[in-house]
């Protein structure tokens, strides 16, 4: 039994082994002056791992009598969440090192924390999807709070943790519902007992439970609030990791709790999710009009993401979850190549995040404010933008999806977002003649910024194959 | 259409005479200090003759000899005869106006004695040669146009109408009634002068600045001639032309002799009894000051028409343009929005409960959502 | 070479923007110039491609030709190709872009961006007129917006910063609305093929929206959705307040293409989307699209009058010219279409060559303002020439091209609506008051500003510059049937399939009730 479970959590189990060891190994060696080697090897790994993923057996595998499920959607779930992780470990290093935050722990915790993902995104049970998400949460608890000596990142973490504990509660309290009504916590099984006719009332009531509880990881309003203190109050990495993977990991479960769990009722999960997208496209696009901080900014930025990527998944059709994907691939790809960028502000070698601080940026350095430039189109979903096909993608499922309304709002809110990024592009390149910052760059981080802008351009040509992937991924999940 | 044609050579050489006038008199534009400029500039002072000859429309009664107005002064007269003899009357005293000021222009400006400023008229010189020769050719065009061409427009209608290319002549309804309002129109008023030709800005630019006129005018007659086709239109029940041939002679006579009397009239008051027109001017004085100031057109459409218009649109452009318009949009995007976002920023207040608050709420409204409404 | 001519035309300038900006270094005078040649250079060789084009261009085939078709990502595909409407905006486009590129020699700063810029916002404006595909048209019809933006808030006047936010959000929002009606016409006919669309039947039975009955259904609804986007793109009134900002805050050469090439898309958007493929929803709106057209041709020539800035004056009469071309082409007949597309044409040379001149003095004075001006033909003959031309011109001068258009729409609206047409001839006048009062301020008076005394006729780089224009405006103002031989058959066939289906709705909906 658990030997033919074992190939299929192998990847699962290679990660929580090579952790213990790292951890072992620094431990006993030479502590924080590991830690350079150590980020180097988990991304080598990640990569490796994100192309055994990909390069292994196409077929869908369940393990542990279905609480643990491997097919196409977690596969590309899983070297999203890999390929991102590795990305930012990779462009952080210099900044942590040279701000004295590189510890040996950052990329074990970090490593925990993908393992917590891969498990979210493979879950058939909802006992799986606590442990994932637990997981996940416990080590980003610690990284948020990662400068100790910081009283921002400490209040951080610590924000994080209360709230993250209370949505934490929420669903926990939708799944014992859900469990009390379906008599399984299984998500086939729930399926199954919902049949055609009416649905229990105590059973809706779990489902709205558990998609808050997941809402607030993916940080969608109204449960989103924790996002904007926790980004400006992280060390810079950290907030890039937070994000990119742990809302690709969210976002996935989300998918796979309503399709596998409650397939049968989209018209119920799909208000709720369509209300939430609709509340945090807005709310994203509206409330970083106002921030002067770019990290801040990012944060609504991220919400307002995550509300398109809800239109996707609201639609509730295998296009949407496609949709979905393709908008998480593309979004996650835009926030590594920015946050290269961010972590590379500095002026007399202190991190600034201000926005204004760039003005006139494009003069000291064309290449890079061009990255830039194309990446906040990108984010703004401006054509010929990559980013527009995932707006285009989404809107398309809302409207097959006979949500024309939601694509509508889509729009409207795409234009107030639009504001924001324009204002970045008008301190580059209208701005005054004043102080401008500077941006050393290692390898990583340039290549990261440039690669994600030209990812961003020349993907228009066939988007570097992702869709039929993703069309993929989504038949998996969807067609039952 | 004739009478345009002919037009665009006289009055582009009356024009450009103007401008070798007032070039040599260093660009002074009022007629009564001229005089006597007939021997300074005798080539420009030919020219004029030519043209003002055109234009009074002098030929011999009855015959198709005559300079190019005389022809197609002649036949739109004729034709408004036959069309209405209220328009017929207008245009013969009209006739006879134009004839009494266009030789009131010459013999104030080229005979007498100077009246002006003696230092500019001591330097009154000849226009250069690329002045001249405009001028030239246009004389040529003032005398022959109106032989040459009588034909092709009046001669057989089928001609005519191959002129006009006609062919188009489906659609052609509004130009006929654009055309036929415009001739109307223009008849009377053009033959008064280029002042009140159409709306006052053409007024201005063509009779303080008639300099610049010479750069525009060779081209009018182009531009007529090439007039697209399906542009005149003439209804096939149309006979006016036809039995314009067919009036009575002191029909045909009547432009002639007001073109005399007008003539004598100019002789009598600028040549024979300079004073004249000073007496009468002081006798007349309101009457006078009527005409001195073209009726006071100019300051009447200037307060009918100008003023109101200039009003007109600076009030669309602030009140609607700035405050309806862009005040509605840019409120919305700049007091609507921005008020949201402090909005959202206030709530964004950094404690933990209200967050919590804000996520109970949420959850809360959801639920409710759903058992009431959304589930159904 | 004929498969993908349209291909090539295309992408020469994205070639020489990235040749520039890979191979180009250094921000000196050497640099600067070599940008500039290379800028010339690549819209001149794409002119000179576009002239194959017009010359294998087949006017009596109504369909259309030199396609080109590739997959896409999505069941979208690649696909280009020119019909008579739209082959003659790809040359209007090609024409200009040299004259264009030569018009900004004077530019000092950025230089090098600035040609990127312009180069890629041809790419771009091609790609609109030869897009067959719906995504793909609005992918470059959306682009266009990005270097548009950066040309005005970059290169741009005092206000530069609000104009170019106001741009890009205006027309930003206009166009979302349009994609989302893309979807829905994907949704509906299940293909975003331009030609397949164009023999679509879009559903008109009457719909019930959130309690409101919607007459014409699925096309009203997807009409207003195109006519959000195009109307604020051509602009129309009342939402054309961007366009007067935009231009005044643009450099010349930006003005230029703003006026002369990008405010067409709007009316080609008309022509290609509007017209043919919601017949029934265009038919029941057209009398609000006419009497917005006569307002705004009435209500900006007006707001024109009280300018005292030259480009703003100018700004607000290709509103009202833009007036014409709406009402020409929701007149629906083949005077009225085709007088839309020649007044288009012809306002492109019109426009681009009255921005070009403000832009001569400009360069001179820096100043745009009417009243520091006066008398400039004592010094500057030869510019007071090319002014009075155009300045004609704009008015409608018989002889001019300008005078085509007018009268085209004119006769085509006066036989579907004669009120709108008696009030947009009251606009004929207005537009001789402003341009002439203009022009008399500008050009006329005496000499008395002493900043004036100075200036300096133009040179012969600005001489070469208007030349082209000139010959256009007079060739298509003396020999109109260039362009109508060009456009009639396709306009024809267009103009047939909208009244074809119209009355068989009629009937349906007769039938129904």
């Amino acid at each position: 039994m658990i030997q033919s479970d074992f190939p299929t959590v192998l990847p699962e189990i290679l990660l929580l082994a090579f952790a213990m060891i790292a951890l072992l190994f620094a431990v006993y060696t030479g502590k924080d002056k590991t830690a350079p080697m150590l980020v180097w090897v988990t991304a080598a790994l990640f990569v490796a791992l994100a192309a055994f993923i990909s390069f292994g057996h196409d077929s869908t595998r369940i393990a542990f009598d279905g609480m643990f499920v491997d097919d196409g959607f977690a596969r590309f779930a899983k070297v999203t969440i890999l390929l991102s992780a590795a990305a930012i470990l990779l462009i952080s290093q210099d900044y942590m090192q040279r701000r004295d935050l590189l510890r040996f722990e950052y990329p074990i915790l970090i490593t925990l924390s993908v393992i917590g993902m891969m498990v979210m995104v493979s879950a058939g049970d909802l006992m799986t999807l606590y442990m994932g998400l637990e997981l996940q949460s416990l080590a980003l608890y610690v990284i948020a709070s990662f400068r100790r000596d910081s009283p921002k990142s400490t209040e951080a973490g610590l924000k994080y943790f209360v709230l993250g504990a209370l949505s934490s509660g929420l669903l926990l309290y939708g799944a014992s519902l859900t469990y009390g009504f379906a008599g399984t916590t299984l998500f086939s099984g729930i399926l199954s007992t919902l049949g055609e006719g009416e649905i229990p009332l105590g059973l809706l009531f779990g489902l709205v439970f558990m998609i808050s509880g997941l809402a607030f990881k993916v940080s969608a309003a109204p449960f989103h609030m924790w996002t904007p203190d926790v980004y400006e109050g992280s060390p810079t990495p950290v907030t890039a990791f937070f994000a990119t993977a742990p809302k690709v990991a969210a976002m996935a479960l989300l998918a796979r709790l309503v399709q596998d769990a409650f397939g049968t009722i989209p018209g119920d999960w799909g208000q709720v999710l369509a209300a939430l997208a609709v509340a945090s496209m807005f709310l994203g696009a509206i409330a970083a009009i106002g921030q002067r901080d770019i990290k801040r900014l990012m944060a609504y930025s991220s919400i307002a993401h995550m509300g398109f990527a809800l239109v996707g998944l609201a639609a509730g059709t295998a296009g949407g979850v496609k949709a979905m994907l393709i908008y998480m691939a593309i979004y996650v790809t835009m926030n590594v190549g920015t946050f290269a960028f961010i972590l590379s502000m500095e002026k007399d070698g202190r991190p600034i995040t201000t926005i204004d601080s760039l003005n006139m940026y494009s003069k000291r350095d064309p290449l890079k404010a061009l990255a830039m430039l194309v990446l906040l189109f990108s984010l703004a979903g401006v054509p010929p933008m990559v980013g527009f096909f995932g707006k285009f993608y989404v809107l398309q499922a809302a409207v097959d999806g006979g949500m024309t309304w939601l694509a509508l709002a889509g729009a409207v809110a795409s234009v107030i977002g639009a504001f924001y990024y324009l204002r970045i592009v008008f301190y580059m390149y209208f701005g005054k003649e004043g102080d401008v910052i500077d941006t050393p760059m290692v390898p990583a981080q340039w290549l990261a910024l440039v690669g994600a802008a030209a990812i961003m351009v020349f993907g228009i040509i066939n988007l570097f194959g992702l869709e039929p992937l993703a069309a993929m991924a989504a038949e998996t999940l969807v067609s039952p | 259409m004739f009478h345009l044609f002919t037009h665009a050579f006289f009055k582009a050489m009356l024009f450009l005479g103007a401008g070798s006038v007032i070039h040599a008199m260093h660009h002074e534009q009022d007629m009564r200090n001229y005089g006597g400029l007939r021997k300074k500039i005798p080539y420009t002072f030919a020219a004029m003759l030519i043209g003002t000859l055109a234009i009074t429309g002098v030929g011999i009664p009855l015959t198709h000899y005559g300079f190019a107005g005389f022809l197609s002064k002649d036949a739109v007269i004729e034709s408004a005869y036959v069309g209405s003899q209220y328009a017929f009357w207008l245009l013969v005293i009209a006739a006879f106006m134009t004839s009494f000021y266009s030789w009131r222009l010459m013999f104030m400006t080229f005979f007498g004695k100077p009246r002006g400023d003696h230092h500019a008229y001591d330097h009154a010189h000849e226009s250069p040669k690329t002045m001249l020769v405009p001028l030239g050719v246009l004389a040529l065009g003032a005398v022959f146009s109106g032989m040459i061409w009588y034909n092709s427009f009046f001669g057989e209608e089928d001609k005519m109408r191959n002129w006009f290319g006609l062919e188009a002549a489906a659609h052609g309804e509004v130009a006929a009634g654009e055309q036929a309002s415009a001739e109307g129109e223009a008849a009377p008023a053009e033959d008064h002068a280029a002042a009140t030709e159409a709306a006052p800005a053409e007024d201005h630019a063509a009779t303080t600045e008639a300099v610049t006129t010479e750069v525009e005018a060779p081209a009018t007659p182009a531009v007529i001639g090439a007039a697209p086709k399906g542009a005149i239109f003439i209804g096939p029940d149309n006979h006016v032309i036809h039995e314009a041939h067919n009036v009575p002679t002191w029909v045909k006579l009547s432009p002639f002799i007001a073109m005399v009397l007008g003539l004598g009239l100019a002789i009598q008051f600028y040549i024979l009894r300079p004073d004249l027109p000073g007496k009468l001017a002081a006798q007349q004085r309101p009457l006078y000051l009527f005409f001195l100031n073209k009726w006071y057109f100019d300051e009447i459409y200037d307060f009918l028409f100008v003023k109101p218009a200039k009003a007109l649109g600076a009030f669309l452009w602030r009140r609607g343009d700035g405050n309806v318009i862009d005040g509605t949009l840019n409120g919305v995007a700049m007091g609507v929005i921005p008020m949201l976002t402090r909005l959202a920023g206030r709530a964004q207040s950094g404690y933990i409960f209200t967050y919590a608050f804000a996520m109970v709420l949420g959850i809360g409204a959801l639920i409710t959502w759903m058992t009431l409404g959304g589930a159904n | 070479m004929n498969d993908n001519l349209l291909s090539i035309i295309t992408f020469i300038p994205a070639v020489a923007a990235l040749i520039l900006a890979l191979f180009l270094r250094g921000e000196d005078d050497a640099a600067n110039r070599n940008a500039k040649w290379l800028a010339l250079l690549a819209t001149t060789a794409t002119f000179l491609v576009s002239l194959f084009v017009l010359a294998g261009f087949d006017p009596a085939n109504t369909g259309f030709q030199f396609v080109e078709e590739r997959p896409w990502i999505l069941g979208l595909q690649y696909k280009m190709g020119v019909d008579g409407i739209s082959v003659l905006f790809v040359m209007l486009t090609t024409f200009l872009m040299p004259i264009t590129i030569a018009s900004c020699w004077g530019v000092e700063t950025r230089v090098k961006e600035y040609m990127i810029a312009f180069l890629m916002l041809e790419t771009l404006m091609l790609g609109v007129f030869c897009a067959l595909d719906l995504v793909l048209f609005y992918l470059f019809f959306e682009a266009g917006l990005i270097p548009m933006f950066l040309i005005i808030g970059i290169w741009g006047g005092k206000e530069r910063i609000y104009a170019a936010f106001k741009f890009f959000l205006y027309t930003f929002l206009g166009s979302v609305l349009m994609l989302v009606a893309m979807i829905a016409m994907y949704y509906d006919a299940g293909t975003t093929d331009i030609v397949q669309l164009l023999t679509h039947d879009f559903a008109h039975e009457t719909l019930g929206v959130a309690g409101f009955q919607i007459v014409g259904g699925l096309q009203t609804l997807l009409f207003l959705a195109f006519f959000a986007s195009f109307a604020v793109k051509m602009p129309m009134w009342p939402v054309h307040t961007w366009l007067p900002d935009a231009h005044v805050q643009a450099p010349t050469a930006g003005s230029v293409v703003l006026a002369a090439i990008l405010l067409k898309m709007g009316g080609y958007g008309f022509l290609r989307f509007s017209l043919p493929m919601f017949p029934v929803g265009s038919d029941l709106l057209s009398p609000l699209v006419l009497w917005m057209s006569a307002i705004a041709i009435v209500y900006t020539s007006l707001v024109a009058l009280a300018q005292q800035d030259m480009k703003k004056l100018i700004a607000y009469s290709s509103v009202a010219h833009m007036g014409y071309v709406t009402m020409g082409i929701f007149a629906a007949n083949q005077q009225g279409v085709d007088g839309a597309i020649f007044q288009m044409i012809s306002h492109g040379f019109i426009s681009g060559a009255l921005f070009l001149c403000v832009g001569v003095i400009y360069d001179r004075m820096h100043t745009r303002d009417i009243d520091a001006y006066g008398g400039l033909v004592n010094r500057m003959p030869a510019y007071a020439l090319v002014f009075m031309f155009f300045t004609m011109a704009n008015v409608g001068l018989p002889g001019t091209s300008g005078f085509v258009g007018e009268f085209l729409t004119l006769m085509g609206i006066f036989q579907v609506n004669t009120w709108v047409a008696a009030v947009a001839t009251s606009g004929v006048i207005l537009s001789a008051a402003y341009a002439l009062w203009l022009y008399r301020r500008v050009v006329f008076g005496d000499l008395i500003k002493g900043a004036l005394k100075s200036i300096t006729d133009m040179t012969s780089r600005e001489r070469a510059i208007f030349a082209p224009l000139i010959a256009m405006t007079l060739l298509l103002g003396i020999y109109p049937s260039l362009v109508t031989d060009i456009i009639g058959p396709s306009v024809g066939a267009l103009v047939t399939d909208y009244h074809a289906a119209i009355p068989e709705v009629g009937a349906a909906e007769l039938a129904m009730e």
